[in-house]
């Protein structure tokens, strides 16, 4: 019963610094940041027999197949900010991790599209600047045929990290 | 035994500050994503253009609105018949706006005697005698378009039947 106790106590001791000793190195580091400030929007389409729709980095629109595109005025790429946390030097490259081929999808009730070919410009950040990068985030879409009508969305989640 | 397990632990807490200052914290954000998918804009022909019998007298025009009704003009005299404003039926998305096209013949023809023909359209079947349609709105996912037109009848026209082609074609906005 005393040996037992004894051990609890040694092992909480660590266990507490270990979280400080986490903390303060999350205070004190050179964070990266990432801000969202643009969807991902592929417009409007006619699906017929199907095919896919790319939006490239720089916002420009492409179909293949039988997909009819529509006017869209507010089609385009992704849009988000990686900058550091604070002003200084901390000059790393920046590791970006996009979404792997179907991991995302666009739905509508039951219905869905997937997510594959995700592109982004810059396609490495070799240092972050004190103002910022801006990172556009392209991706193929996906359209069966016959894809039911209707409004899709989903999330294209990113994570950048210092190298 | 219990001298063992303290040098595990001064260990273990030793690896942690070795590699703590080396890792950085990973920032993630998620980008919305959307698309709309429409329903494709289709177009059927639900009734044809009809200027019916008339003769051609010293020549004129003969009028039909978009309502269908029949009006002639200089020499041309009407003759009983059932006259006929084109009919085109559209749907597709509801609330989607759409550009209207009208091709076809520029004539009617009767074997090599020809009546030139000017279309005349609107989207309510209103009776109009001039103009024509450029774009629709789809409110409830449909619409009608309706076509009369204007023939120009020559004096001494040669009898028979003529006939041409109005093709209206209908393209998302």
């Amino acid at each position: 019963m005393f040996a037992h106790r004894s051990y609890t106590r040694r092992a909480g001791a660590p266990a507490l610094a270990a979280a400080l000793l986490l903390a303060a190195q999350c205070a004190s580091a050179q964070q990266v940041v990432l801000t969202s400030s643009r969807s991902l929007d592929f417009g409007r389409f006619v699906a017929r027999t199907g095919g896919t729709i790319t939006v490239s980095p720089t916002g420009a629109r492409s179909s293949t197949g039988a997909v009819i595109l529509l006017n869209s005025p507010n089609a385009g790429a992704a849009v988000f900010n990686v900058r550091k946390s604070n002003s200084g030097a901390a000059n790393k490259a920046v590791v970006i991790t996009l979404p792997g081929n179907g991991a995302t999808r666009l739905s509508s009730g039951a219905n869905n599209m997937p997510l594959s070919a995700f592109v982004s410009s810059p396609a490495t950040i070799l240092m972050v600047p004190n103002g910022g990068v801006t990172l556009s985030l392209g991706a193929t879409l996906t359209v069966t045929a016959n894809q039911p009508r209707g409004t899709y969305s989903g999330s294209v989640p990113v994570i950048v990290n210092f190298q | 035994m219990i001298k063992h397990s303290r040098i595990t632990l001064v260990a273990a807490l030793a690896a942690l500050g070795l590699s703590l200052p080396a890792a950085s914290m990973a920032a993630s954000a998620t980008a919305s994503s959307s698309s709309t998918v429409v329903t494709p804009i289709t177009i059927t022909k639900s009734a044809d253009l009809a200027f019916g019998k008339f003769a051609a007298g010293t020549g004129g025009t003969v009028t039909v609105s978009t309502s269908g009704a029949r009006t002639v003009s200089g020499g041309v005299v009407q003759m009983t018949s059932t006259t006929t404003a084109a009919k085109f039926d559209v749907a597709g998305e509801t609330g989607a706006t759409y550009s209207i096209t009208m091709g076809g013949t520029a004539v009617l023809t009767s074997g090599s005697d020809t009546m030139a023909f000017t279309a005349v359209s609107d989207l309510s079947g209103a009776n109009a005698t001039s103009g024509t349609v450029s774009s629709g709105t789809l409110t409830a996912g449909a619409q009608s378009i309706y076509v009369g037109g204007v023939l120009t009848v020559g004096a001494s026209q040669a009898p028979g039947t003529y006939t041409g082609t109005v093709i209206a074609s209908v393209d998302y906005n």
